[in-house]
C-alpha cells in the first residue's frame, strides 16, 4: 500500500534528507508532496489526501506546531480520523517537546539529526497507523461504489474540511 | 573569514562557550562520527570562500552564534549531513549550512537550560562572501573557536553583548 507522505519543511535540504531517508527505510511506500511551509501544507491538502506528514518546527509564516493544532481542529470538526502526524525537530529540550506535542496534538517526534534506524524504531506506530486509516477509507470508499444508490461523498474528509 | 574583533576578553560567559563545545561534540558525533578537535593557537580568519550560519539567542543573555565554513570543508560536510552532493555556490549549501547551525543550536538551548540559562533560539540566516566579513555590533565580546576535523577546518564565531554577562550563572 504506497501513503501519500505530506513533508513540510523551509529548508529543501532537509525535505529532501527527511524523504531519502524514509525510503530507505522501508517502513512503506511513500508518495511524497512537499511544502515549505505550514500555510503552503494546508493549501497543498485542499488538493491531496493525504496519509502521514512530517512537520519542521520551526518554520517561517506557520509553525509547525501552529499546522497541526490547524490539521486537527479541522478532523475535529469534520469527525474524521486523525492522520498521523510527525514532528521534525531540532529542538533537544524533552519538556518542551512533550508539552508543545501533547497541547497540539502530534502523534510523534523525531530529533535532528536522525538515522534511518531511528526512524524505523520511532515510526512503525505511525506508519501502521496511516496504513490502518487508509485501509478503512479505501474500504469505504468500495462500498460506496458497489452501493450505487447510495448518496456519494462530497470527496472524503478532506473535501468536507474545505468545503 | 575576516572578523573586525577577533579576541576574547573572558566577559562572554564561560556557560555559553563550555554549551557550545558540548553541543558541537555530541551533534558532529551524531552526524560524523568523530569529535573536532579544537585548534588552540588556529588563525582567526580564512581569505577564501566561506559559507556561515548564523543564529541568534534571546532570553537571560542575548548572543549570536556563527558557524563558518571554507569553500573546501562545506561540500565535505554536506555530503555527510545530507547522503548527497551539494555544490558550494548552489543555493541547497545555504540551506544546508542553515540546517547545521539550526541543529546544533536546538542542543546548545537544551544544554544552556542544563546550566540554568533559559534561552529561545531564532530562525537561522546565512551570509557567504569571498572573503567572509562579519562585521560585530559596537561593543560585543567575542570569541572565535577553530575547530579541526577529517572534513577540514571551520570556525564558531560567538558574540555577546557585555552587559548581560553579568546576569548568567556560571560566570
Amino acid at each position: 500500500m504506497q501513503l501519500k507522505a505530506l513533508v513540510i519543511d523551509d529548508s529543501g535540504v532537509m525535505r529532501k534528507m527527511v524523504m531519502k531517508s524514509l525510503t530507505e527505510s522501508k517502513l512503506a511506500e511513500f508518495e511524497f508532496i512537499e511544502a515549505e511551509d505550514g500555510q503552503v501544507a494546508l493549501d497543498k491538502l485542499k488538493a491531496n489526501p493525504i496519509d502521514i506528514a512530517f512537520v519542521d518546527w520551526n518554520m517561517p509564516n506557520m509553525t509547525g506546531i501552529d499546522f497541526v493544532k490547524e490539521v486537527r481542529k479541522i478532523e475535529r470538526s469534520n469527525d474524521d480520523p486523525a492522520i498521523p502526524l510527525v514532528m521534525v525537530t531540532s529542538e533537544k529540550t524533552m519538556g518542551k517537546i512533550e508539552a508543545a506535542l501533547d497541547e497540539a496534538g502530534a502523534d510523534a517526534f523525531i530529533s535532528k539529526p536522525f538515522t534511518v534506524e531511528e526512524l524505523q524504531r520511532k515510526l512503525k506506530k505511525c506508519v501502521d497507523k496511516a496504513q490502518l486509516i487508509r485501509h478503512r477509507k479505501d474500504q469505504a470508499n468500495r462500498q460506496q461504489e458497489a452501493a450505487p444508490s447510495q448518496p456519494q461523498s462530497s470527496g472524503g474528509w478532506l473535501g468536507k474540511m474545505f468545503s | 573569514m575576516t572578523t573586525s574583533a577577533t579576541h576574547n576578553d573572558n566577559v562572554l560567559p564561560p556557560a555559553i562557550i563550555d554549551a557550545v563545545q558540548a553541543s558541537l561534540d555530541k551533534t558532529y558525533s551524531a552526524f560524523f562520527s568523530e569529535k573536532p578537535i579544537p585548534n588552540t593557537n588556529g588563525q582567526d580568519h580564512h581569505s577564501g570562500p566561506c559559507i556561515a550560519g548564523i543564529i541568534s539567542f534571546l532570553g537571560d543573555v542575548p548572543w549570536s552564534l556563527s558557524w563558518i565554513l571554507t569553500r573546501e570543508t562545506a561540500p565535505l560536510l554536506a555530503h555527510k549531513f545530507t547522503g548527497f552532493e551539494i555544490a558550494f555556490d548552489s543555493p541547497d549549501m545555504g540551506d544546508m549550512a542553515g540546517e547545521l547551525v539550526n541543529v546544533i543550536a536546538g542542543e546548545i538551548v537544551a544544554q544552556l537550560d542544563q546550566r540554568r540559562i533559559k534561552t529561545q533560539m531564532s530562525l537561522p540566516t546565512v551570509a557567504r562572501g569571498s572573503p567572509l566579513e562579519l562585521v560585530p555590533e559596537k561593543g560585543p565580546s567575542i570569541a572565535n573557536l577553530e575547530y579541526s576535523s577529517k572534513e577540514g577546518v571551520f570556525w564558531f564565531r560567538l558574540a555577546a553583548a557585555k552587559n548581560y554577562s553579568a546576569r548568567v550563572p556560571g560566570k
